[in-house]
């Protein structure tokens, strides 16, 4: 389990709480106002700030401090976790309102417009208020859960982002060249911009047979897969694992499958 | 260990040019910022400026220098120490 979990899990992991979805949480002014930075437009200088600032942890002298403060901030404002496609499923039994709207990271990062950010809970409104010109889906739970599992094959690895830990408020669809929170993890170790998920890859050698050139590595998009020749079948570094899940779809073998963090010694307390 | 520092002259308008850097970055480097500030800003839609700040995953392409119009791109070779290694690696 993670920090989040522990907290707020209930011995569940913390998105898969019904409790966390609760419009209660919005009453705390703090997480409303965070909301609010993040709708619409809003979410541009967001992420000018953040990058920014996550830039700072490469700093020679202050670097260390300014980790330390991300650390301690992010989680009170705005992150997110990676979750593989079944935890997204069960996640939205539990939303309402659900929202598909253009995905931030990839107009800010490749100005490319795609419908990719599945919101729920109260963006909607918030939406229509603020940004009423937006293009915006109002969706059915079935659809939504459709829309995930399109999104799955198609490739997008999928990050629950919570306004104010442990409120979720959106499904994130992304790939590695648009997505920000990816970015600052990788080019500045700020692990809390992109938490890995709650699972992790597992290779079940007898299954794997030689794929010329195996499709789940090439998909994985942390570079937690590599294939051996000499074993004639794909290894995974678990402490590189995200926990997506993306790779299983790309096999045809089916011998790949996601056991939790816990149980790899080598990813376990990893996050 | 190669890095590759990208410049982006103050005086390029990505706006007017239809943001072509960013839509040619295979590596997705460039990110769009708002050029003026939040409570500045004159209607709901701020207008955006180029800024090269994932330029760590820069490798070294150079595709953005002749598909800028106004070639306001520059791309300059740096060799560091060990302390790039100490970073996590992405996929490539």
């Amino acid at each position: 389990m993670c920090e989040f979990c522990s907290e707020h899990g209930q011995d569940n992991r913390w998105y898969l709480n019904p409790e966390n979805f609760s419009d209660k949480l919005l009453e705390d002014p703090k997480r409303a106002k965070t909301i609010e930075k993040l709708v619409g437009w809003g979410i541009d200088y967001y992420v000018d700030f953040t990058s920014r600032v996550t830039e700072m942890v490469n700093w020679p002298v202050i670097g260390k401090l300014v980790k330390k403060a991300v650390d301690r901030i992010a989680p009170k404002e705005h992150g997110g976790q990676v979750v593989s496609l079944e935890d997204s499923l069960q996640l939205l039994e539990y939303a309402r309102d659900f929202v598909l709207l253009p995905c931030a990271c990839r107009r800010l990062v490749s100005h490319k417009q795609e419908m990719a950010c599945l919101n729920f809970g109260p963006v909607k409104d918030l939406m229509l208020r603020y940004v009423p010109g937006e293009p915006i889906e109002e969706l059915t739970l079935d659809e939504a859960r459709k829309l995930v599992r399109d999104f799955d094959r198609r490739g997008y690895f999928h990050q629950v982002l919570y306004a104010k830990i442990p409120f979720p408020i959106c499904i994130c669809n992304c790939e590695e060249r648009y997505c920000t929170s990816l970015k600052q993890r990788f080019a500045n170790g700020v692990e809390v911009a992109l938490y890995k998920g709650h699972d992790v890859c597992k290779v079940d050698a007898e299954r794997c047979k030689e794929c010329e050139s195996p499709w789940c590595a090439s998909r994985c998009v942390f570079g937690a897969i590599s294939y051996n020749p000499e074993r004639g079948g794909v290894e995974v570094d678990a402490s590189r694992c995200f926990g997506c899940g993306l790779c299983r779809g790309a096999c045809v073998h089916d011998a790949l499958s996601l056991v939790p963090r816990e149980m790899v010694p080598q990813a376990a307390g990893k996050w | 260990m190669a890095e590759y520092k990208i410049k982006v002259k103050k005086s390029c308008d990505a706006e007017s040019c239809g943001f072509r850097c960013q839509e040619a970055c295979p590596r997705g480097v460039f990110l769009a910022v708002p050029a003026e500030r939040h409570k500045e800003k004159q209607s709901i839609y701020p207008r955006h400026r180029i800024t090269p700040r994932f330029s760590y995953f820069c490798d070294g392409c150079g595709i953005c220098i002749p598909i800028c119009p106004s070639q306001r791109i520059k791309v300059v070779l740096k060799m560091t120490g060990e302390k790039i290694l100490k970073k996590p690696l992405a996929n490539k």
